[in-house]
């Protein structure tokens, strides 16, 4: 068998230990190890340090030392009983809660004792709920608190027009409204001129068109950037020649 | 477990520090002692030990019997000695008189097992400051290691469990502190039987 050396040795504190501890050399490790001078070497070298330890032993204490020391350890040990006594178990807890009498004014008692009957009677006079006001009552599940809509102030634009002439605006307080109610509109002009077979550039045409038309023929548009959308919109229609002007 | 010292527990469980006192008795020397060789200082070990059954009486209800009481014991004594640091320094400085007498019993004690010549004290005190020196420069971990399988006789599987590693570190973690202490102790190649007294092994020291 070849000998290894890295593998004995990673070994030799095992034989070192078992050794010093008075049990017998193993005779197939002691073979292993006298087979490499190397080995041997290490194994005689780390021997003798643990009995160099053994040697240079610190003296231990004379019988009269342990006196004190149970003495003192007695001492530490009391105080930390004081410190933190042991849980008492529920019964012994319970006793001692029972037997502790603790005073309390007579005043403060009655007090008390008038208080919780009042609780007491209310609670019992409050109308409980019957059955047919449970089978009327919305169930949890089902019952929703409806959206509160925030409280807007009216808004009052004033836009000038340059004729007299009705102006309808309808103003949509809700975006998705207004949005689905363009689209419908362009649907419906869409299906107009579909109908009169124009091609789609003509359309989009004919849309920027319309718009144009409706801003110049009809009215001043007022800038209404950075305006709010209400719930209630009032619009007064400046005539010229009028009072107000 | 004798039947007196189940009782002795027993009645330690529920709050008896005369039966832990008692308890302590039969077991502390061996606490002691690790502690000392784990520290080589007799103020610090008082201390580490005395700290050590002040916690074994905190968790006494803890103990269920599965193991031995010594055992159980010994597993708060090494979670103990690692979290000891440095924490005891300054206490010994303070309480350098009590030392003094400490010592005096102690050498009294040891002076009175075997009897020495002026010479042969002088070079053990130098062989014990000198071990204690090499001791010291090891890592907590790795000199608890060494000193739980060198005198408490512990199997590796124990001192894995008691210092929370594998097997295998705690087998190379020794291998390597015995390398260490023999470079440290300056121990050299010997002749056969190196171990027994009167060997020929070459030191750097007066040993």
């Amino acid at each position: 068998m070849m000998h290894n050396c890295r593998e004995t040795r990673s070994r030799l504190a095992e034989l070192v230990f078992d050794c010093s501890a008075g049990e017998h050399e193993p005779e197939h490790g002691i073979a292993e190890i006298k087979a490499c001078a190397g080995c041997l070497e290490q194994y005689q070298a780390l021997r003798a340090t643990l009995g160099l330890l053994d040697r240079g032993d610190v003296h231990h204490p004379a019988e009269s030392y342990w006196t004190g020391y149970n003495e003192r350890l007695r001492q530490h040990l009391t105080a930390l009983q004081q410190q933190s006594p042991p849980p008492e178990s529920p019964g012994r807890w319970w006793k001692s809660f029972t037997g502790r009498s603790i005073p309390v004014p007579l005043p403060v008692a009655a007090a008390v004792a008038l208080l919780l009957v009042a609780t007491s009677v209310l609670t019992l006079r409050r109308p409980q709920p019957t059955m047919l006001t449970q089978m009327h009552a919305p169930s949890p599940t089902t019952a929703r608190p409806l959206p509160v809509a925030p409280a807007l102030s009216p808004q009052v634009v004033e836009a000038p027009v340059l004729r007299e002439k009705l102006v309808t605006r309808i103003v949509y307080v809700e975006r998705t409204r207004r949005a689905a109610s363009q689209k419908r509109q362009e649907r419906v002009v869409a299906r107009q001129l579909k109908g009169a077979s124009i091609p789609t550039a003509a359309i989009n045409k004919t849309r920027s068109e319309h718009n144009a038309d409706d801003d110049i023929a009809y009215f001043t548009r007022t800038n209404l950037e950075g305006f709010q959308p209400s719930n209630n919109l009032q619009i007064n229609i400046l005539k010229p020649g009028s009072k107000d002007d | 477990m004798t039947h007196n010292e189940s009782d002795l527990i027993k009645r330690a469980q529920s709050g008896d520090t005369a039966a832990l006192c008692l308890l302590a008795e039969n077991h502390q020397q061996r606490i002691y002692a690790l502690a000392l060789r784990f520290c080589r200082n007799h103020a610090e070990a008082e201390d580490l030990s005395q700290e050590v059954w002040l916690k074994a009486f905190a968790a006494i209800r803890s103990f269920r019997g599965e193991a031995s009481f010594h055992t159980w014991l010994r597993h708060i004594a090494v979670n103990t000695f690692l979290d000891h640091k440095r924490r005891v320094r300054h206490r010994r400085e303070s309480a350098a008189g009590a030392e003094f007498e400490l010592l005096e019993a102690i050498d009294g004690a040891g002076a009175g097992v075997t009897p020495t010549t002026p010479e042969e004290d002088i070079q053990r005190k130098i062989l014990v400051d000198r071990v204690t020196a090499a001791l010291a420069e090891l890592p907590a971990r790795q000199r608890l290691m060494l000193l739980l399988k060198h005198y408490e006789g512990m199997t590796y599987e124990e001192i894995a469990s008691a210092c929370g590693c594998s097997v295998g570190t705690v087998k190379k973690s020794l291998f390597r502190t015995l390398t260490k202490l023999r470079q440290r102790l300056g121990v050299a190649a010997c002749a056969e039987k190196p171990y027994a007294a009167g060997s020929s092994c070459t030191t750097n020291g007066f040993y």
